[in-house]
């Protein structure tokens, strides 16, 4: 037993050790630009998060003991939904074990999952950081005994554990064809739920009977925020002590399940994916569907396009975006639509739109090629070359975009929002030309920063993906600032045939410069065909970043 | 003896109606098989026959539908990691992690083997220089050809002196002398007892180097003994897998070719 706990502790040490010479042999390729570059956004983020850490730990250095018993908790839950809900929302999953690479070796199950629970840190970074302030400022705090506050520990690995088990779950879910997508689009569903319910009955100051049941039935259980809160206040009870127990076996017991049920799927997916896909003989809806394109474009644009729809809607991470793009852009912003005034109200559908758009855009605009890997120098060497491949791409982009809206659009109807005519075209026009505008720079990114994506991982792959995402923030305000200038012309004349005419300018514009971006952007990928095969065609460590 | 270590004269590799079904379609169909140690045993079938899916079974990289597989005398998967610490596994894909350099993936493979860190990078070098990628240290896995990915993922099956080597297509884009080196290195292996399990496509390799040959067909065994026993006269092997597995029949040419 000794031994095989050392084993071990010494094979994690080599995966970490392994992890850290692949990203040290990957830094050094990169300039000295980029990194910086790269580094800003993570040095605001997490200052923004430190900076608040600091000011709750003030808050709770000096807080009474009832503000602690009433305030704790609440902060606590919302710190559990952070931790949980945002690597979804941002369909992002941190460092995770490559279980796939690590199998063949004699690694027992339980020093896989104690890693890969180490590694859930990384999610969840945030957080930790607020935890660690309010850890300090009970600690600090004179009506706290010195040693409660270590309670806050264990709600960390809690919320740990809980994360490997809705990682896992996520994982599982989406490698099942047919149940994937309803299965994350009901996670969504639920995640933003309570924030939903919210809105709705906020302003009848009164909840609706069922959910008083359900309220009344929810008073009744010991919350692990509710327990931490109190224990690492000092204001437990035994029981407070028991919950936290129980929710933390349950917690591990979720996780555990579904990480060896992950590493099941592993030891079958290649084969049974290549055994279960085709299903010749039925020229589905979908086949009809892949096929449009040739009714439109001649080949050997129609082909690619064709190949565009056809693998994008196989891949389970444009799939999730999709997804993400439709409902959680619904959902969030629905509330404002119903209830609110002001310009989110009145532009629902372009907002939701626009918020399509930026979740598509790391894949469809800015990093075209990443799904294509070492398959991307089929466009060098076939005769159809590289112009119409990019052009091709761009079509599909905008393509789905415009599916997206649609939908969006649809789903409005369905639930009654309050759309009209005007308010659809608007909603086009709008994400038309943030499109085209993005298509220009994505256009560059593509061919001069390429990254390869793992079309089957339903997470973002966020390494090396800093400068896109640099590129990315800075760009999606100057393709934006179009439209602004068109609503500004709608409000200074206060016409929309004013706000219509500019968008119009600007999108005959915007496509004058996409060509000539679009004839710069191939000539440089031309010359850079080979650091381009190259970058498209690397692999990983033993840690999925 | 230590208790839960199997005798040494259990055979190397026992399979009894190992069966491995996907989308109700069985890939590997009721085979049993034995493979005895210190033997140089080739795994043979055509294209689709459930030769990888056999091996991935073995390496515990796919769960069996039913069936029992029984390794070095360890029943798998009960006891895999006792199994894997045993094997030196070549799959058809080669596992390896881009962004490390030759040797710093066989000191990390040589450490998941549980080698003390010094051990595992000293052989780490010594298996860098045998497989004559010397003056390529430096250089990440991402920039190595598919032969010398191959040459790292031989290095990374050897360097815990397994008891049993389990290869898909080991020489497969390696060169002439790559092949030969890795050949001999394998024979080698087998006088000194190791037992090898190969699968490969190059029918004339198998039967230079193997003892023993099983054919596979359709995920149903079809064939199984020593060379001499399967060839009859003046066979090849190629011509007595040609007449198990058909494919003998008349050829077919398309009328635009």
């Amino acid at each position: 037993m000794t031994s095989h706990v050392f084993a071990s502790f010494r094979q994690t040490r080599a995966i970490l050790w392994a992890q850290w010479r692949s990203l040290n042999n990957f830094m050094p390729r990169r300039s000295v630009a980029g990194l910086a570059l790269g580094s800003i956004i993570p040095v605001l983020t997490y200052g923004g998060f430190t900076a608040l850490s600091v000011f709750a730990g003030v808050l709770l250095m000096t807080a009474d003991a009832e503000a602690i018993r009433h305030y704790l908790p609440i902060g606590l839950f919302f710190l559990f939904l952070y931790w949980q809900l945002m690597p979804l929302f941002m369909a992002a999953s941190g460092l995770s074990l490559d279980t796939k690479k690590l199998l063949p070796y004699p690694i027992p199950g339980t020093a896989l999952f104690g890693l890969e629970v180490l590694l859930r840190l990384s999610a969840g970074v945030e957080a930790i950081l607020l935890l660690a302030g309010a850890f300090t400022g009970l600690l600090l705090n004179p009506g706290v005994r010195f040693w409660t506050p270590l309670w806050l520990a264990a709600f960390g690995a809690f919320n740990l554990l809980v994360s490997v088990g809705i990682r896992d779950l996520l994982v599982r879910l989406l490698a099942r064809k047919g149940i994937r997508e309803a299965g994350a689009f009901l996670i969504v569903m639920l995640a933003v739920l309570p924030r939903f319910l919210a809105e709705q009955y906020a302003s009848q100051h009164s909840l609706p009977p069922w959910l008083n049941k359900l309220r009344l039935a929810s008073d009744a259980i010991v919350w692990p925020w509710t327990a931490s809160a109190h224990l690492s206040s000092g204001a437990s009870h035994w029981t407070d002590a028991l919950a936290l127990m129980l929710w933390i076996a349950a917690a591990y017991a979720f996780a555990r399940r579904q990480f060896d049920n992950v590493i099941q799927i592993e030891q079958t997916e290649t084969a049974a994916g290549a055994f279960a896909r085709h299903k010749p003989g039925r020229a589905s809806w979908t086949e009809r569907f892949y096929r449009f394109p040739g009714i439109f474009w001649r080949d050997p644009v129609a082909a690619i396009v064709e190949k565009e729809l056809r693998t994008l809607s196989r891949s389970s991470r444009f799939r999730l975006l999709f997804l993400m793009g439709f409902s959680f852009g619904l959902v969030i912003w629905i509330p404002m639509a119903r209830h609110g005034k002001g310009f989110m109200a009145e532009h629902f559908l372009t907002v939701v739109s626009a918020y399509a758009v930026l979740l598509l855009s790391d894949t469809l605009f800015c990093n075209a090629l990443g799904f294509d890997r070492s398959a991307a120098q089929f466009y060098f060497v076939a005769p159809a070359g590289l112009r119409a491949a990019m052009k091709a791409k761009n079509l599909a982009a905008m393509f789905f975009l415009f599916l997206e809206i649609t939908l969006v659009a649809a789903a409005c109807l369905i639930v009654r929002v309050r759309l009209t005519a005007d308010g659809i075209l608007e909603a086009y026009c709008v994400a038309g030309v943030l499109a085209v505008l993005l298509l220009t720079i994505g256009n560059y990114t593509s061919l001069l920063h390429p990254r390869p994506a793992n079309p089957s991982s339903s997470f973002r792959n966020s390494s090396g993906g800093s400068r896109v995402q640099w590129v990315l923030l800075i760009s999606f305000p100057i393709a934006a600032a179009p439209a602004g200038l068109a609503y500004l012309a709608g409000y200074a004349f206060d016409a929309r045939a004013a706000f219509y005419g500019v968008l119009a300018l600007e999108a005959a514009a915007g496509f004058i410069a996409y060509r000539i971006g679009l004839d710069s952007a191939i000539a440089r990928g031309e010359r850079n065909r080979e650091a381009l095969c190259a970058a498209l065609g690397q692999g990983s460590g033993p840690v999925s970043t | 003896m230590p208790e839960g270590i199997p005798a040494p004269e259990t055979p190397a590799i026992e399979i009894t109606e190992l069966r491995k079904v996907y989308a109700a379609r069985a890939a590997v169909d009721g085979l049993s098989l034995t493979v005895p140690r210190g033997c140089f045993f080739g795994f043979l079938g055509p294209n689709g026959a459930g030769k990888t899916t056999t091996i991935r079974m073995l390496m515990g990289l796919a769960k069996p539908t039913s069936g029992k597989i029984s390794i070095l005398g360890f029943p798998m998967p009960a006891q895999s990691v006792e199994i894997r610490q045993r094997i030196g596994l070549v799959p058809d894909e080669t596992l390896l992690f881009d962004h490390l350099t030759g040797p710093e993936f066989l000191e990390f493979a040589g450490r998941l083997y549980g080698l003390e860190r010094p051990t595992a990078r000293e052989r780490a070098l010594e298996l860098m220089t045998l497989f004559e990628l010397g003056g390529n240290e430096k250089k990440l896995i991402a920039d190595y050809s598919k032969g010398m990915r191959k040459r790292v993922a031989m290095g990374a099956a050897l360097i815990h002196r397994p008891e049993l080597f389990l290869m898909d297509e080991p020489f497969e884009g390696v060169d002439a002398v790559g092949a030969r080196l890795m050949k001999d290195l394998l024979l080698d292996q087998v006088r000194r007892g190791a037992t090898v399990f190969l699968t490969s496509h190059v029918l004339e390799v198998v039967e230079r180097l193997c003892d023993r040959v099983a054919i596979i067909h359709d995920g149903k065994l079809v064939l199984e003994g020593s060379m001499d026993e399967l060839r009859s006269g003046a066979e090849t092997l190629e011509d007595v897998f040609v007449r198990v597995v058909g494919g003998a029949g008349a050829t077919e040419t398309l009328d635009w070719l």
